[in-house]
Formats: structure tokens, sequence, C-alpha cells
């Protein structure tokens, strides 16, 4: 067994996801080797005591988080980003060229 | 059609309003996923705001094959481990240039960065609440990338080995040894500053 797969036994034996003849093979293990069976390292109280408060201690995200996102995307795509909305932040080029084209065809139609 | 996938459809439709209602269902968790592999808010802010841009740029390569909260954490992991070695790299940079002229060295509180090892605070000075709270994180932050995600996806996320294989693209054995390793780091530099 390379130190790798040993590492990750000791992972699931330490979380106790092993069964007792999985454990009893992990402790044999490490008996060869000389090695002494730690306590689990998230047992250990002290590491218990600041992880949770990291989990209590959540970071929000600032109020502004959301505007500040949106116009930076506004600001680096100048305004292209974003999927038209009618009469919005953007012109419809296209629509306006075409309503354009169908009015020249109809003034050239209407004076021949 | 769920409301996930609703979403997705506007996201990908470009529509401005999806992706406010994006940031704000899943700000906090990104921040606050940054904020821990980070240890630092500014770094943090930035980083997560750069997660959403991407987010957005990328919408169309997302081929719902994993939950999108899986794909939003594996673009936030990535995006820290490249600022983290980007702010190694630069610490590096300033003390080589520091070294040769010969200036005499800040403390280190002056030059530390994220992505750099910090020196945990003295026991006796802090023990309890925030101060333990900045004890863990300093102690994170002296791990390396790779054992820093993996410690904040399980230890304080509190995710599946399943959810942070797909999230990192690794196998469950280098999951599970990597954070066997990251704990007993973890442990070793607490109990010696505790």
């Amino acid at each position: 067994m390379t130190d790798d797969e040993l590492d990750a036994k000791l992972f699931d034996y330490h979380e106790g996801n092993l069964s007792p003849a999985e454990r009893a093979e992990v402790e044999r293990l490490l008996a060869e080797r000389g090695e002494p069976i730690e306590p689990p390292p998230t047992k250990d109280e002290q590491y218990q005591s600041g992880l949770l408060t990291l989990r209590k201690a959540k970071a929000p995200a600032p109020p502004t988080f959301a505007s500040d996102v949106t116009e930076t995307i506004h600001r680096r795509s100048a305004g292209r980003f974003f999927g038209r909305r009618t009469f919005g932040d953007r012109v419809p080029f296209g629509v306006v060229l075409v309503v354009g084209l169908l009015v020249a065809l109809a003034v050239a139609a209407s004076e021949t | 059609m769920t409301a996930e996938r609703q979403l997705l459809r506007r996201l990908r439709e470009r529509d401005e309003r999806a992706f406010r209602e994006l940031i704000e269902l899943h700000r906090d968790r990104v921040y606050n996923l940054t904020f821990r592999m980070l240890g630092n808010r500014a770094e943090a802010e930035d980083v997560a705001q750069e997660v959403f841009i991407t987010v957005f740029k990328t919408i169309d390569s997302f081929r719902e094959e994993s939950k999108f909260s899986t794909w939003l954490y594996r673009v936030a992991v990535n995006h820290c481990k490249n600022r983290i070695k980007y702010l190694a790299r630069r610490h590096e940079r300033d003390r080589d240039e520091l070294d040769e002229i010969k200036t005499a060295s800040p403390t280190d509180s002056q030059t530390r960065t994220p992505g750099t090892p910090a020196v945990i605070r003295r026991p006796d000075k802090a023990l309890e609440g925030a101060q333990l709270e900045q004890l863990m994180q300093d102690a994170i932050d002296t791990l390396d990338e790779e054992h820093r995600a993996l410690v904040v996806l399980r230890d304080v996320e509190d995710l599946s080995i399943d959810e942070i294989c797909e999230i990192t693209g690794l196998p469950d054995g280098t999951v599970k040894s990597r954070l066997h390793r990251a704990r007993l780091a973890l442990r070793k530099k607490l109990s010696r500053h505790l």
C-alpha cells in the first residue's frame, strides 16, 4: 500500500467509515511501519473550536456586491453583454435598419 | 421546468435581471468561500466578482451535467487557487526586490498576502471568539492552495467527499489523502500556537 493509499484509509478510519475488519487492517499496517495511531485531527478540541468559529462567523458579501458586479460587466462590455431590453439601455440596430429599409421601399414605391 | 432551469435559460438569453437574481442567490456562499480561501476581505470581494463575471461569460458552456452550485464552486475554487499563486509570486518578487536593495525587513504583518504563509499570533493574545477565528484562518492561510481548498470545502463549507471530487476533479482517494494531511498540518500548527 502506498503512502497516499494509507492516508486515504486513515481519513476513512478517522471519519468512522471503515468496518471493524478494515480498521484492524489499517492498525496492522501502521504497526508494521512503526507509526502510532494518532487521534482524529477533527476530534481535537482546539481544531473543533477553531472550525466552529469559522463556520459560525459567516462572511457575508458586501451589500453593494450585486450592483458592483453588474456595473463591472456593463463597463467591460461597453453595454453589449446583457441582452436587449425593448427601448432599454441598447438601441436595437437590426430592427431600426429593417424598419428604415421598409420605409425607404414604401416611399420609393409611392413615388413611382 | 424547475426554477433553476428557468433561471439558467434566462441567463443564456443574457437577461440582466436573471444575473442579479443569481448573484443574490449565491453571493454569500461564494464570498464566504473566497474569504476563507484567501483570508483577506478585499481580495475575497475582488475574486468573488471575477467568479460571477466568469459564470456570466461562460454560462453557455455549462452543460447541466452537474448541479449549478457545483459548477459555481468549481469556478470559485479555481479563481482562488490562481489568486493564491499570483499573490505568492508577487510576494516572492517583492521580497527579492527588498533583499536586493538591502533595506531593513518589514514585519510579517506588513508583508503578508493571502498567498503566503502567515505567522500565527501568540496564543496568550488570541484565544477567544473573533481571535480564535483569526487564529484558525491564519493557520488555514499557511496551507498550500490545494490543501487549503480541500479543508475549506470539507471542514468549513461542510460539503461531501463526492461533491468535493466533482468540484476539484480529483479522484476520491486523492481528496481523502490530501485532506488527511491538511488536517494533520492544521492541527500541528494550532497545537503549537494555542
